[in-house]
């Protein structure tokens, strides 16, 4: 089956939307390690956006720009499907909810922080927020986060049961986040790449089966993971990299976006990106430190 | 998603009706339940809020313990099978698991140190990394195929059955080990305590006066075989899924839609082409006022006078183990060819329109539901088709 990616949406340290991400890809500027998901608001109403914490905030940002970018917001969304990844869920939320704990005793637990601290709040938020009543799936392990996502969302294309896939994944630098990070490079146990700033964001796809009127920006032409050797990079075209041996050929995003479990989903919107400017087939290849590898290719629309 | 028929070959189940599927089916159908304050946590509520724990399971240092209940569950499950766990890393085998603790960082001991200014061992977030469900099931058995741990809250069991089938009918792998594991522990109940769902004594899933739920711990894993694997093995099929639903409500982030068309478009999915009376339905009945309202009035309307039950009154909501283990529930009440009754349940609700089986109660037909609702509005629903006589 024909699956192309029709919109991208991006929100992270280098700014938000296509057009930064295009710039960021031009300039290769040091990771800013904060995103600021404040442009929402041309989106979703104030009021309802008091819902929604930081983390999903981000998930929702990145999730509309690429359904605008499709062209695709204002579709009725009551057969999209919502996939979304996360290496470590809404760490900032899970932290305020201990906090309650600690501040108020166990009776003064905050149901809001709660709610908000499961993985798949921002998943909910966005149905709710589109419509989109079609199957919603939250994964997270870790740096195998986005390719499983991404294979889970070429499987409900491929088997019919929906024909647009919005698919993303979303990781924050909170306090929390930051502190363990900080801890295991100080330990030479680095939970990203030796040397890597801690970065957060969103980045979102459109997928979708359909015969959209709209040029898309690629084809996803391969989604999997597994365990045992990595698979072979194809001689020439572009390869995008997260994680594995640092003499691996292939250009790696992380002085744009820096490490997060999610940073292969910004690797998948950089590649289509990149495919569509004329770049040729992509691969984006994650490898893990437990053998573990996801695999995308995507070829010219 | 309508798979054609992916056999379960194997079941493991662990929770606290029971440290093994027979257990757990035989204290059902004894109507053994004995929910009582948490004893391996401590919290400061006035109202000591009865669980369904595993006291007496230990989990090893390394391990969360939701880690440790799905390594449980899934040796027995193997054995069921007949396999040996050596010979896993030569097949194209797969792990998809549901959880909704398990890949959480939220140590409360490590982020009250934090909190205090201190610089904490970093042993227990490195404890939460290494035991991500479904890379847990790998790592331990060399399962080198696709591996998936799905958070989708309380039906992330569910929905890891039905994706793991997907992934057979698909031919991604031969074999999935699919279920859900989930443990007790001080912020899940202050969580659900504090939202206040959770019922000051034992549940009473569908009753007129149903206070709330009462949270458990556990785990189940199914050995799904793709059909040439299980030929070439000579297993038996102990059961087969025969389709899987899902859907979202996309209507409120902790409650379900109050019409249940979510619900209903997710059964829809799950029957597909299948003909034929459903023997019963393994509901998720959780006890809350508006969860059972929903599902009630659903199966009313669309599965009239079809027996169901919820078996949280023996196990309680395992969260994200939950869809798992009723879907070994529901395969194991279609072997025995009876379901238990619906403990906890006494007065009919007259607002639900349908009331659950009262007592042991014959089956008849060969297909039957297990159906799981979310927060997040997801709602995921199998329907398990009877296996083989042994």
């Amino acid at each position: 089956m024909r699956i192309t990616a029709q919109g991208v949406g991006v929100v992270g340290g280098f700014g938000c939307g296509v057009g930064d991400l295009a710039k960021a890809l031009a300039a290769a500027p040091a990771a800013l390690l904060r995103a600021d998901p404040g442009p929402l608001d041309r989106f979703v109403p104030r009021r309802e956006l008091r819902r929604l914490d930081r983390f999903s905030r981000m998930a929702a940002l990145a999730a509309h720009l690429a359904l605008e970018d499709a062209g695709a917001l204002g579709d009725d969304q009551t057969r999209l499907g919502v996939v979304v990844a996360s290496g470590y869920g809404a760490t900032g939320t899970t932290l305020a909810m201990i906090d309650s704990i600690i501040e108020g005793g166990d009776a003064c637990t905050s149901p809001i922080h709660f709610a908000g601290s499961l993985h798949n709040a921002p998943a909910a938020h966005l149905s709710i927020l589109l419509g989109a009543k079609g199957p919603s799936l939250t994964v997270s392990q870790f740096q195998l986060s986005v390719g499983s996502a991404l294979m889970a969302a070429r499987l409900w294309l491929d088997q019919g049961r929906v024909d647009r896939v919005l698919f993303g994944a979303v990781d924050e630098c909170s306090e929390l986040t930051a502190h363990l990070w900080a801890r295991r490079a100080e330990l030479e146990r680095p939970l990203g790449p030796a040397g890597a700033p801690c970065g957060e964001g969103a980045a979102f796809l459109l997928l979708s089966s359909r015969a959209e009127a709209a040029v898309p920006y690629c084809t996803l032409d391969q989604a999997a993971i597994g365990r045992g050797p990595a698979p072979a990079l194809p001689a020439g075209g572009l390869a995008l990299l997260c994680g594995g041996p640092a003499d691996l050929p292939g250009r790696r995003l992380l002085s744009l976006v820096g490490w997060m479990p999610a940073a292969p989903a910004f690797d998948l919107a950089a590649a289509a990106l990149l495919v569509r400017q004329g770049a040729g087939p992509a691969t984006c290849l994650a490898l893990t430190d437990d053998g573990e590898y996801a695999l995308a290719r995507l070829g010219p629309a | 998603m309508t798979p054609g028929a992916v056999p379960i070959s194997g079941i493991g189940c662990i929770c606290a009706a029971g440290t093994a599927l027979e257990a757990c089916m035989a204290a059902m159908f004894r109507g053994e339940r004995a929910p009582a304050p948490p004893r391996r946590f401590s919290t400061s509520h006035a109202i000591r809020y009865p669980v369904f724990e595993l006291p007496d399971f230990q989990e090893p240092p390394e391990l969360l313990r939701t880690a440790a209940l799905l390594l449980h569950a899934a040796r027995e499950a193997l054995a069921d099978a007949g396999l040996d766990p050596e010979r896993l890393a030569g097949l194209r085998a797969g792990a998809c698991i549901g959880t909704t603790v398990g890949s959480a960082m939220n140590d409360e001991a490590f982020c009250r140190a934090f909190r205090a200014g201190a610089n904490p061992d970093l042993g227990p977030m490195d404890r939460i990394l290494r035991s991500n469900p479904a890379a847990v099931l790998a790592r331990t058995f060399g399962l080198t195929g696709p591996c998936q741990t799905i958070v989708n809250a309380c039906s992330s069991g569910t929905d890891a059955v039905g994706l793991g089938a997907s992934w057979i009918e698909a031919g991604l792998c031969d074999l999935v080990l699919a279920g859900g594991a989930d443990q007790l522990g001080r912020i899940t109940y202050n969580g659900f305590i504090s939202m206040r769902i959770s019922a000051p004594g034992p549940c009473r899933p569908f009753d007129r006066d149903r206070e709330g739920l009462n949270l458990g711990e556990g785990a189940a894993v199914l050995v799904l075989e793709s059909p040439a694997l299980r030929r070439r093995r000579g297993a038996r099929a102990r059961s087969f899924v025969l389709g899987y639903g899902s859907s979202c409500d996309a209507y409120h982030p902790t409650a379900p839609s109050p019409d249940g068309a979510g619900l209903e478009r997710a059964i829809r999915e799950a029957l597909g082409a299948i003909r034929g009376p459903v023997a019963f339905v393994n509901a998720h009945g959780t006890a809350t006022p508006d969860n059972d309202r929903v599902e009630g009035q659903v199966l009313a309307r669309t599965l009239p006078g079809v027996p169901f039950l919820s078996t949280k009154g023996y196990t309680g909501h395992t969260l994200g183990a939950a869809g798992a283990i009723e879907a070994a529930f529901t395969v194991a009440c279609l072997e025995r060819g009876q379901i238990p009754a619906c403990a906890g349940f006494a007065t009919a609700d007259p607002g639900l329109g349908a009331e659950p089986v009262r007592e042991p109660t014959a089956l008849r037909g060969t297909v039957a539901l297990s159906q799981s609702l979310a927060f997040g509005g997801n709602n995921a629903v199998l329907a398990l088709g009877l296996g083989e006589r042994p």
